[in-house]
């Protein structure tokens, strides 16, 4: 069987760790939020897209990097 | 200051009444659905371990989301702007928490059948004083917990109705209710009932948003008044407000995903296809929910400028009740609304009172003081303790005490303690079972002390020094002691589960 957690795959912690970086708005100069999007300040249409970005990520994990086979072994 | 809702009185009496019928049906049909549910630790308190996607899913989201998501985030966003965005990338990080652990943890669930998180502690560590110390931690957080729950159900009763129905009776109807269909259903009924509960509160904050948006004025609008009154609430977050953002993040992501009852919907899954399926939605949802109630709460800004901090907490009850006064339309979706806050409550206290019930049942009753009783006495002791415990907290919610009050208060600082066991041990053969007992122990004293005096040293929360303290006696303790080779090999046998 092919077995994978995504806690063993280094790919899957690069990518938490950026875009858990990216969730945090460090990295903007701070309380500026010139120029507003539809009312919505920069920063926090790009958290949101982090957030986002976030999301689709946990799908390509769950989808891509999640097997163990569970219930393969209660049927054996 | 009391909202006077233009939708009180008997047609928020009527939604109540057929809301708490419609759930009181929805048990009786699990019941009848499913006659040996009292028969079987299994069958009651994980459903059998056959929920399907959908079910699973709303059951996580409508655990996940409570009344106070609706209610008590639009009044902070109003209060903090832009700075309280930090809720939609704070409910993904739960999911993202969850990756580092439920794929094992649902494997480990099916070869040994674990019923709880005290069941895992249990097999892992084969200490009694490391599982009585887990067990009293999360039912101390749990009974917190739902002791938060009943105050919101009658507040949230009493309000909708503009105090027709009083707090005491909105808080027995509703708590009488909920515990008669998860006495005879158990996880099934909960499961069930989540699923309508989840949907109400979509659709009622859903309809609170399109409403807000066609009556109450945009975002734009709301940024004008922001530039000119706070632009502060517009600006990007410094300094100990960065502090706080990152907190959040770590202190619920961890801390909602080792909450015991999400944590032991995880061996609920039919199948980990299932499971995995309800994570792809839950990464959705917090732009549904915590999304939509964030804009809610900005666009008050500028419906309903310069509101204290009291007058603020009222803040969904005045925008629904603007938009009630618009057409029949809004009337009733308002009141479909405050139906759903309900809703979402019972659903968090029916989930919370469940995993309460296995604690007691499985893991105290079941494994220390009649190992050898049939499971339906222990479901039946674990029931009656929950009663008794619903009661107890029931009367602190009405004659809440004027000292200690703060022992009320401790739950997410109590309960993230036991994530280094929990997680931790998943993977690390090597970690040792004192050293466990203490970080768990000595975390546990350090974030209620903190809590008790205020404290929050560089801005961090109590709760994270807690746990920070508990990973470093945990850590430290478990590489500086001696490990026996017998012990690495039964850890090695539980955690190593691959062939």
């Amino acid at each position: 069987k092919r077995i994978s957690e995504p806690v063993r795959k280094p790919l899957v912690w690069i990518g938490f760790v950026v875009l858990f970086a990216l969730i945090n708005p460090w990295y903007f100069p701070a309380g500026s939020w010139s120029p507003l999007v539809f009312g919505v300040p920069y920063w926090a249409l790009i958290i949101l897209l982090a957030s986002l970005a976030l999301s689709i990520f946990i799908t390509w994990v769950v989808m891509t990097q999640w097997e163990t086979g569970a219930d393969e072994d209660e049927e054996l | 200051m009391e909202v006077e809702l233009a939708f009180g009185g008997w047609s928020g009496i009527l939604v109540l009444a057929l809301y708490g019928g419609l759930m009181l049906a929805v048990g009786i049909y699990a019941f009848l659905r499913n006659r040996g549910v009292r028969e079987s630790l299994d069958e009651y308190y994980l459903g059998g371990r056959g929920l399907g996607v959908m079910v699973l899913f709303f059951t996580f989201f409508a655990t996940q989301y409570s009344g106070n998501t609706v209610v008590g985030y639009p009044p902070t966003a109003y209060r903090l702007g832009y700075q309280y965005l930090v809720s939609v990338p704070f409910f993904i990080m739960i999911i993202m928490v969850y990756l580092l652990f439920a794929p094992r943890l649902y494997a480990l669930g099916r070869r040994f059948n674990l019923l709880t998180p005290v069941d895992w502690i249990d097999l892992r560590f084969r200490s009694k004083k490391v599982t009585i110390l887990a067990a009293i931690l999360m039912l101390y957080g749990l009974g917190n917990y739902l002791l938060e729950q009943f105050v919101a159900i009658g507040q949230g009763v009493s309000g909708l109705t503009g105090g027709t129905i009083p707090y005491q009776v909105g808080v027995v109807f509703f708590i009488v209710i909920m515990v008669a269909y998860s006495w005879l259903g158990g996880m099934r009924s909960v499961a069930y009932t989540d699923t309508i509960q989840g949907i109400a509160l979509l659709f009622g904050v859903l309809t609170l948003l399109i409403g807000s948006l066609i009556y109450l004025g945009g975002l734009p609008t709301a940024a004008e008044t922001m530039i000119a009154e706070a632009p502060q609430k517009l600006g990007a977050p410094t300094g100990g407000s960065l502090t706080t953002w990152f907190c959040l993040l770590v202190l619920v992501g961890i801390g909602a995903a080792i909450y015991p009852h999400a944590f032991q919907r995880i061996f609920a899954a039919r199948s980990e296809r299932t499971l995995k399926r309800s994570f792809i939605r839950m990464a959705y949802m917090p732009f549904l929910t915590a999304g939509v109630v964030f804009m809610v709460g900005i666009i008050g800004i500028s419906a309903f400028p310069d509101l204290t901090t009291a007058e603020s907490e009222q803040l969904v009850g005045m925008m629904a009740n603007a938009l009630a006064n618009q057409n029949a339309f809004f009337y009733w979706a308002m009141v479909l609304l405050f139906g759903g806050v309900i809703a979402a409550i019972v659903s968090t206290a029916d989930s919370v009172l469940l995993t309460f019930s296995s604690i007691i049942s499985n893991d105290l009753y079941g494994r220390y003081i009649a190992p050898n009783a049939e499971e339906s006495r222990k479901i039946l002791v674990g029931k009656l303790v929950g009663v008794a415990a619903v009661i107890v907290l029931v009367l602190i919610a009405w004659y809440p005490p004027g000292t200690l009050y703060q022992i009320f208060v401790l739950k997410f600082e109590v309960l993230i303690q036991t994530a280094p066991a929990l997680i931790l041990g998943l993977y690390w053969s090597r970690l040792n079972t004192q050293a466990v007992f203490i970080g768990m122990l000595a975390g546990t004293v350090l974030a209620a002390a903190f809590t008790f005096a205020g404290l929050r040293p560089l801005g961090v929360y109590s709760g994270l020094w807690g746990l920070l303290l508990n990973l470093v006696l945990c850590v430290g303790g478990s590489l500086v002691s001696q490990v026996t080779e017998a012990h690495r090999q039964r850890a090695i046998e539980v955690i190593g589960w691959q062939r």
